[in-house]
């Protein structure tokens, strides 16, 4: 389930939450706070979040994940707030049969999650200042044409870009 | 017609409000309302390029039509992760 967590994550409750017994494999990914970015030395990264929007475009990459994919579960869940170097600001799961659709799933999760989803960081120096981290223009997610269909029936569309 | 605006991250800095009532006329466009918070807070000039807008809660293109009681959210370049 998506969700903007102002708590420390539990990785193993989430992990939990995508078990299933029809499946053959879970990849988690879990993006930690780097002492250091572009040469400079960072101590802390500060996350801030439009949380009601960013709750929903996070559902809506789980949604889309599942359309192009047959996993089973999947859940991402990001921090906002103050975080420390090592402390685990997103965390995406994902469940399903066979492992090439999860680590596919999961891969798409997160770089659509950087793209789409508005969540913003600063970078906490050990002098204490902080600057906010330049990105990228925010972009709407693409959505396979069936989410624009919605009411015909949950017919999973054949999975794009993968090879198997 | 009345608007409700949302500043985030880096817009918030240049604005100096996390939000804000604006009045604006006629039947605006997003891009319209854009100009408006310009003029309001010229900080927000340097950050046009990498900002974009929500309509109540989705990204829209400068064309969108607003309505009364709209929330606009005013968004920086994203870096979540």
């Amino acid at each position: 389930m998506a969700r903007i967590s102002s708590k420390k994550i539990d990785v193993g409750k989430i992990l939990a939450e995508v078990s299933d017994g029809a499946a053959g494999g879970i990849v988690l990914f879990i993006g930690t706070v780097r002492n250091n970015h572009q040469g400079k030395k960072v101590v802390g990264l500060e996350y801030e979040a439009y949380e009601r929007m960013a709750e929903a475009k996070l559902s809506e990459i789980e949604d889309e994940a599942r359309r192009r994919w047959p996993i089973k579960r999947i859940s991402i869940v990001h921090r906002k707030g103050h975080l420390k170097v090592g402390d685990v600001s997103v965390v995406v799961a994902v469940s399903s049969g066979h492992r090439a659709e999860a680590f596919e799933a999961s891969r798409f999760a997160i770089e659509s999650l950087k793209r789409t989803v508005p969540i913003w960081k600063r970078e906490v120096t050990a002098e204490g200042m902080t600057e906010w981290v330049e990105g990228e223009r925010i972009e709407k997610l693409a959505v396979s044409q069936e989410a624009t269909s919605r009411g015909t029936g949950s017919r999973r569309r054949p999975s794009r870009g993968t090879s198997r | 017609m009345r608007v409700r605006v949302v500043y985030f991250a880096s817009a918030r800095d240049a604005s100096g409000k996390s939000r804000e009532q604006v009045s604006i006329e006629g039947s605006p466009r997003i891009e319209d309302l854009a100009g408006r918070l310009q003029r309001l807070h010229p900080g927000l000039g340097k950050l046009h390029k990498s900002i974009r807008y929500s309509v109540n809660l989705e990204i829209v293109e400068a064309n969108h039509q607003l309505r009364e009681g709209d929330e606009i959210g005013v968004l920086p370049a994203v870096t979540g992760g």
